[in-house]
C-alpha cells in the first residue's frame, strides 16, 4: 500500500489506523512500515523477522475489523478517486542523453559533471533518471469534447485549455524524477497547444494523430546554459506527438498514447532549486510518455501520488478563464 | 554603364535572394515551435523506449494500493502482512 505521509495526520479512520499502527512519519522523506490488517505494528522493512512476528498474531489481530478499528470502511477513503467515467493516463518520465549523432541513448554517470560526493556506481543513483510513473486524470466531459460529432478525415480539433494546460503544468514535469514534483506555476507557462487531427474514420473507430508543443519556464540561452552553475533559470520545451483512438461502439477512448520529446535546461534538480546532481550543461532530453491506465488498484493513485494536486486550490480541474 | 548594369543586377539578385532567405527564415521561425511529424514506426519505438522496461524498476511493478481499507481486506484475505510505503509526494509516484 502506498500513501502520502499526510494521511497519518488525517482526522478520519485511515489516519486513525496508521496512528494505531505506531507509524511515525515526521519529515517529508519516504517511510516504510510493516503492519497487520488489524493494526499491529510488525517492523520497518519486509524481513523474515516481520513474517515471524506476523505468524505469532492471533486470528483476531490479523482481521481488518478487529478492536477499535472496526469503524474504518471503504467509503471513508481519504485520497480522491479518479473522475467517474473519466480517463486515467499513466505518465512515464525518463531522463535521456544524446549520442554523437543526436539519437537518444540511456544516461550514464559520466553525463553528469556536477556529481558531488562518493557516488561509485550508477545503481546508487539511477532512480533519479527514471522511469517515474505518475497519473493524469481527465473528466468524462473533457474527453468527450475530443470527439467530433461529424468526423472528417483531415479535420483538426484543438484540445481545450483545461486539458492542455493541465498536461503542461502538472505532467510535463522534469522534477518528478528527483523530488515530490514541485509543479509549474501558471506564470511559467509560456505556451502549450495540442491538436487532434482526424486520420481515419470507420464505423468502429475514429483515429486521431495528436500534435502540439509546450514551453515552460525560461527561454533557452545557449551561452548561459553552457555553465551549469550559471544564472540560466529552469526551462522545458517539448514537441508533443500522439495517437488517440475512439471506439465508437463502446463509446470509450481505447488508446491514448502521447510522447513529449522535451529538453530541460538550467537549475531544475530539485524542488528547492539547489540540487546540482542531475544537472548537465546545455539542453538535455527528458522524455515523457502517456498511455491509458488499466483497472489495477495502483491505477487509482491520484496525480502526483498525493491527492493535493486535484484539490480545489491546485487548479488541476479548474477551467482557465 | 557596365558598372551600373552590374550593380543593378547585383541589387536585383541581392533583393530577390534576401526576400527568398527572409521567407525561408520566416518559415523556419514559424515552424521552430511545430513538431516535426513522426512516422508511426518511430512514434511506437519512442513510446516503448520511454515506458518502464520489465525488470528495470521492480518496485514499480508492484500493484500499490492507495486505499487503506481495501489493502487491509486483501491482506486479511490472503493471510499476509501489509507493507506501507509513505512519501511526501505520495510514494510510489513521487521521488520523495
Amino acid at each position: 500500500m502506498a500513501v502520502p505521509t499526510w494521511v497519518l495526520h488525517a482526522k478520519n479512520p485511515e489516519g486513525e489506523f496508521l496512528r494505531e499502527c505506531g507509524c511515525q512519519w515526521v519529515t517529508s522523506s519516504g517511510y516504510m512500515d510493516c503492519v497487520s490488517a488489524g493494526g499491529k505494528r510488525l517492523g520497518h522493512f519486509p524481513s523474515t523477522k516481520v513474517l515471524d512476528a506476523f505468524r505469532k498474531l492471533s486470528e483476531e489481530e490479523r482481521k481488518p475489523t478487529g478492536g477499535k478499528l472496526a469503524s474504518l470502511t471503504s467509503d471513508q477513503h481519504v485520497l480522491p478517486e479518479p473522475p467517474k467515467n473519466g480517463l486515467v493516463l499513466k505518465v512515464h518520465t525518463r531522463s535521456m542523453s544524446r549520442d554523437e549523432k543526436g539519437a537518444y541513448r540511456k544516461v550514464a554517470l559520466e553525463d553528469f559533471p556536477l556529481w558531488q560526493g562518493g557516488v561509485k556506481t550508477f545503481a546508487e543513483v539511477n532512480h533519479l533518471f527514471g522511469p517515474n510513473t505518475d497519473y493524469m486524470w481527465i473528466t468524462q466531459a473533457e474527453w468527450q469534447d475530443f470527439i467530433p460529432a461529424n468526423p472528417v478525415k483531415g479535420d483538426r480539433h484543438e484540445v481545450g485549455k483545461a486539458v492542455s494546460e493541465r498536461l503542461a503544468l502538472f505532467h510535463l514535469m522534469p522534477r518528478r524524477l528527483t523530488s515530490e514534483g514541485a509543479g509549474w506555476s501558471r506564470s511559467q507557462l509560456r505556451t502549450v497547444k495540442l491538436a487532434l487531427i482526424v486520420e481515419e474514420v470507420s464505423e468502429k473507430r475514429i483515429r486521431f494523430r495528436a500534435e502540439g508543443f509546450a514551453h515552460l519556464g525560461s527561454i533557452y540561452e545557449a551561452e548561459k546554459a553552457t555553465t551549469p552553475n550559471g544564472p540560466l533559470a529552469f526551462g522545458y520545451e517539448a514537441p508533443l506527438h500522439g495517437i488517440v483512438e475512439y471506439d465508437r461502439k463502446r463509446n470509450v477512448i481505447s488508446r491514448c498514447d502521447l510522447i513529449a520529446l522535451g529538453d530541460v535546461w538550467g537549475r531544475w534538480g530539485d524542488a528547492n532549486g539547489k540540487s546540482l546532481t542531475v544537472e548537465r550543461p546545455g539542453r538535455q532530453p527528458i522524455l515523457i510518455a502517456f498511455e491509458l491506465a488499466g483497472d489495477a488498484p495502483s491505477d487509482r493513485i491520484p496525480p502526483g501520488g498525493n491527492g493535493a494536486y486535484v484539490g480545489e486550490k491546485s487548479g488541476y480541474f479548474v477551467r482557465p478563464k | 554603364m557596365i558598372f551600373l548594369q552590374a550593380k543593378e543586377n547585383f541589387l536585383k539578385h541581392f533583393i530577390f535572394t534576401s526576400l527568398g532567405l527572409t521567407v525561408v527564415v520566416a518559415i523556419g521561425v514559424v515552424r521552430a515551435n511545430e513538431p516535426t511529424p513522426l512516422s508511426a514506426q518511430r512514434f511506437e519505438k519512442l513510446h516503448q523506449m520511454i515506458k518502464p522496461q520489465r525488470g528495470e524498476a521492480r518496485w514499480m511493478e508492484i500493484d500499490w494500493h492507495p486505499n487503506i481499507w481495501e489493502a487491509r481486506q486483501k491482506a486479511a484475505r490472503e493471510g499476509k502482512p501489509l507493507f506501507i510505503w509513505a512519501g511526501s509526494g505520495g510514494a510510489p509516484a513521487a521521488g520523495c
